[in-house]
């Protein structure tokens, strides 16, 4: 058997990716999958290591090793962190196409991920090849919960606006729900109204960021309608869709949970509860998204998986366990994000066969990992910090 | 009589107070040379295999020793340790060591047995206690109490002294924190309250109502660093017998209770460069390899399992950084050349090795909450330089590698044992 260049092998693997994009998802066998998966990444950090010391580095400090890796557990995984204090970009500066921006509510320090046409184009057609499983091929009226100006036309891309532009392969027209006061996002319910009124019957699809639908939508309109007399603000809408991603952590401080969510959500659309849908995904990882199933569970798509790690072992947790959230992906091009570690937990419910008919792992979401509990004299802070 | 109460209520700890100060008398009656003998025989006992499980175990053992004990006593009141017994000559005046009474005490949770070593401080100078135990130290608690009540030594007057004897002015419980009127009733029975803990426990105590004459105790929150020079640093890296003891040595201070403690390491500061701390971290790192191996970690905090992974990620990433790890969470050693700078200690056997062109460049950003430096300085005049001006800085102990754990006297800047009485003049 001739040894490929590696020209040869990232051609090779960048074909296996569209055909795994591009094949209906949630399809593969989880060991075979698991097989395809680290082969193409293995070549993939091997390109990403060569055109990136300090991802080199990475590989090699860390015990990682060049590859080819036989398991999820041996590829070299990045803590989603590091795309605030590195930039992390293997192809030149200008093949950039967008840097996407994460919101950054924990620390104050936003993402910044470097996105070239290749990963672009692969992140849009991955979205759509994932959410079509989820919402079907035909177009439907798209009410964006959220204002216009999260989805200007920049060279750089919020974590928000690339959701909201994920989803618009799936719009056939487009309304945004808020408006932009200042910096105060304000529902503009006249407009909402009106486009439930033309739309209610079509099976329209919603989206906004959970704690912006939570906090300026539903908290509103519930309350206006509340004092009103006319019931339910807006003409029902039985059929609807509304996905929702992100803002989780706000929720929990409120102790708002999904079914509290759904059932607000349901009350002010007149929709049902079980299409209020819930996703997983990060700025990070654009193109890759996990949404609720009718079991409650999340899939990876076939071109990405999760690894949930024991915390204290790294390896893998058996279902029924706990583990931190490693993001598998194919899609990544010009960034090394085909491993990112999160600081999320996850439970593993099954390695296959969820009783929503998919293949593969699923999961659910737990919750942000805890800030480590340090009790006793040894309880304190460097009062100058420089690292962590 | 029951000791240990998992879970007390108002009326229970009421009448456990009213028990405990009703032993105040007998207590102070007892001769501290007997007092010795039998927390040596106690420490006997808790050096067996049946104790084996409990982390720190060894150390207590050795601790609880009759010569230790008599050494911290003649130590930490200043030779006139006997006043503890009867009034002793001073000069022209005559000075006697009384117990403060009854010394209601908070401990911390970090250490499952803190809660001893608290109390027979104490307990030797004669006081009698409430000891608040944390809940997750309760069962180590109850094991160690259990095993001194069984024990017994003859005392100087030929009678049976027991550690029920003992015990009978003690009381060790649990409430939750957040039960403040527990917490005040416990406060207003004490003549000398102790605090181990976080800013948290503080606060609560510190707002608690207490009476005019009660003395206040406090091991608060603190961290740990060590300063190695380059001569040191030598002997670590280029291995033989003396660089492998002085690297176990090293990985003893920061294995221990998995850097929970005040006084466990966080920061070595190396002196040379970026280098010179790689080999001293790969050095660190090979014998907190054959620790692991040892004594793997048996447990983690996701929050901290995360807080680790974050750091590998960064100094592994960065060029001016490295980072040498397990393939687990087991041990962590973080390099760099960051200078005289601090960082947030993340326990768990992760170290930050901080190349500095000077040693001397560490003690301006020292603070009173750094509690014990762990030196290797070989140069002496650098080691006395650094010594003075840490100590002016408010550092509490300036020790050697293997020692940074060992709970001596003075601690956090006091004997316990002298805040523990009141001295009386007579002239």
């Amino acid at each position: 058997m001739t040894e490929l260049t590696p020209n040869a092998q990232d051609a090779r693997a960048a074909a296996e990716v569209l055909e795994l994009i591009e094949a209906e998802q949630f399809r593969l066998d989880p060991i075979e999958k698991e097989r395809r998966l680290c082969s193409i990444i293995g070549s993939q950090v091997a390109r990403h290591a060569a055109a990136l010391p300090a991802y080199a580095r990475l590989v090699d400090r860390l015990g990682f090793g060049r590859g080819p890796y036989a398991r999820y557990e041996d590829i070299p995984w990045i803590h989603v962190s590091a795309f605030k204090a590195h930039e992390l970009r293997s192809v030149p500066a200008e093949k950039i196409v967008r840097v996407v921006t994460s919101s950054a509510t924990t620390s104050g320090t936003p993402s910044r991920v470097h996105i070239d046409k290749p990963t672009s184009f692969r992140q849009s057609k991955a979205l759509a090849a994932t959410l079509t499983n989820v919402l079907g091929k035909t177009r439907r009226p798209y009410l964006v919960l959220d204002a216009a100006e999260s989805n200007a036309a920049t060279s750089s891309l919020s974590a928000r606006g690339a959701a909201i532009r994920g989803l618009l392969p799936f719009a056939s027209d487009v309304t945004y729900a808020l408006d932009l006061v200042g910096a105060e996002l304000v529902p503009n319910v006249e407009r909402m109204a009106a486009f439930f009124e033309k739309n209610a019957d079509k099976a329209p699809l919603l989206f906004g960021f959970t704690y912006i639908v939570w906090s300026v939508v539903l908290a509103v309109l519930q309350k206006r309608a509340n004092g009103s007399q006319a019931g339910a603000p807006f003409v029902p809408a039985p059929r609807a869709t509304l996905l929702h991603s992100g803002g989780w952590k706000k929720l929990v401080e409120l102790a708002v949970d999904k079914d509290t969510f759904a059932g607000a959500a349901a009350d002010i659309f007149g929709m049902a509860p079980n299409q209020v849908l819930d996703f997983y995904g990060m700025a990070e990882q654009v193109g890759v998204v996990f949404v609720d199933c009718t079991a409650g569970n999340k899939h990876p798509p076939d071109f990405a998986d999760v690894l949930l790690r024991d915390p204290l072992t790294l390896e893998r947790v058996r279902p029924g366990e706990p583990g931190l959230i490693e993001v598998l992906s194919v899609l990544p091009e010009s960034y090394p994000g085909q491993a990112l570690l999160t600081d999320d937990v996850g439970i593993l419910v099954g390695e296959d066969a969820c009783t929503c008919g998919r293949r593969g792992r699923h999961f659910r979401i737990r919750s942000r990992v805890a800030r480590a509990e340090i009790r006793g004299c040894g309880d304190t802070f460097a009062q100058k910090r420089v690292v962590g | 009589m029951k000791v240990l109460h998992d879970r007390i209520d108002a009326a229970t700890l009421a009448s456990e107070a009213e028990r405990v100060a009703g032993a105040r008398e007998p207590s102070a009656a007892r001769r501290t040379a007997d007092l010795c003998a039998l927390f040596d025989a106690f420490a006997a006992k808790l050096a067996t295999p049946a104790f084996g499980d409990v982390e720190g175990i060894a150390f207590l053992a050795t601790w609880l020793k009759k010569k230790n004990l008599e050494a911290m006593l003649e130590t930490s009141l200043g030779g006139r340790q006997d006043a503890l017994d009867g009034f002793v000559s001073a000069g022209t005046k005559k000075l006697r060591a009384a117990p403060r009474g009854l010394v209601a005490q908070w401990i911390a949770g970090n250490i499952p047995t803190l809660a001893v070593f608290s109390f027979v401080l104490s307990a030797l100078v004669k006081n009698v206690n409430l000891v608040r135990v944390p809940k997750e130290s309760l069962h180590v608690v109850g094991r160690l109490i259990a095993a001194l009540e069984s024990t017994s030594v003859n005392d100087s007057a030929g009678a049976t002294l027991s550690g029920r004897d003992i015990l009978d002015g003690a009381s060790f419980f649990y409430f939750p924190g957040e039960d403040r009127s527990l917490h005040a009733a416990l406060s207003l029975r004490a003549d000398a309250r102790v605090v181990w803990g976080g800013p948290d426990t503080l606060a609560t105590v510190f707002a608690l109502p207490r009476h005019e004459h009660c003395e206040d105790i406090v091991f608060g929150p603190k961290f740990s660093i060590a300063l190695v020079d380059a001569q040191g640093r030598r002997r670590v890296v280029d291995g033989g017998d003396d660089g492998a003891a002085l690297a176990r040595a090293i990985v003893r201070d920061i294995v221990l209770f998995e850097q929970t403690a005040c006084s466990s390491p966080h920061i070595l500061y190396v002196e040379g460069t970026l280098d010179d701390a790689r080999a001293l971290g790969r050095s660190i790192a090979s014998e907190l390899e054959r620790a692991a191996k040892r004594s793997p970690k048996r447990a983690i905090a996701e929050g901290t399992a995360a807080a680790i992974l974050r750091l590998r990620t960064d100094y592994a990433l960065h060029e001016a950084r490295d980072v040498f790890a397990s393939s687990n969470v087991d041990y962590t050693v973080l390099v760099d050349a960051g200078g005289p700078t601090l960082s947030d200690g993340v326990q768990s056997r992760t170290v930050f090795v901080r190349a500095v062109p000077d040693l001397v460049d560490v003690v301006p950003i020292v603070t009173p909450q750094v509690q014990t430096v762990g030196m290797l300085v070989d140069d002496p005049a650098l080691a006395q330089t650094l010594a003075e001006g840490l100590a002016l800085r408010g550092v509490s102990r300036l020790v050697r590698f293997g020692l940074m754990n060992v709970y001596d006297q003075p601690w956090d800047g006091l004997f316990a044992c002298d805040r523990f009485v009141r001295w009386i003049a007579w002239s």
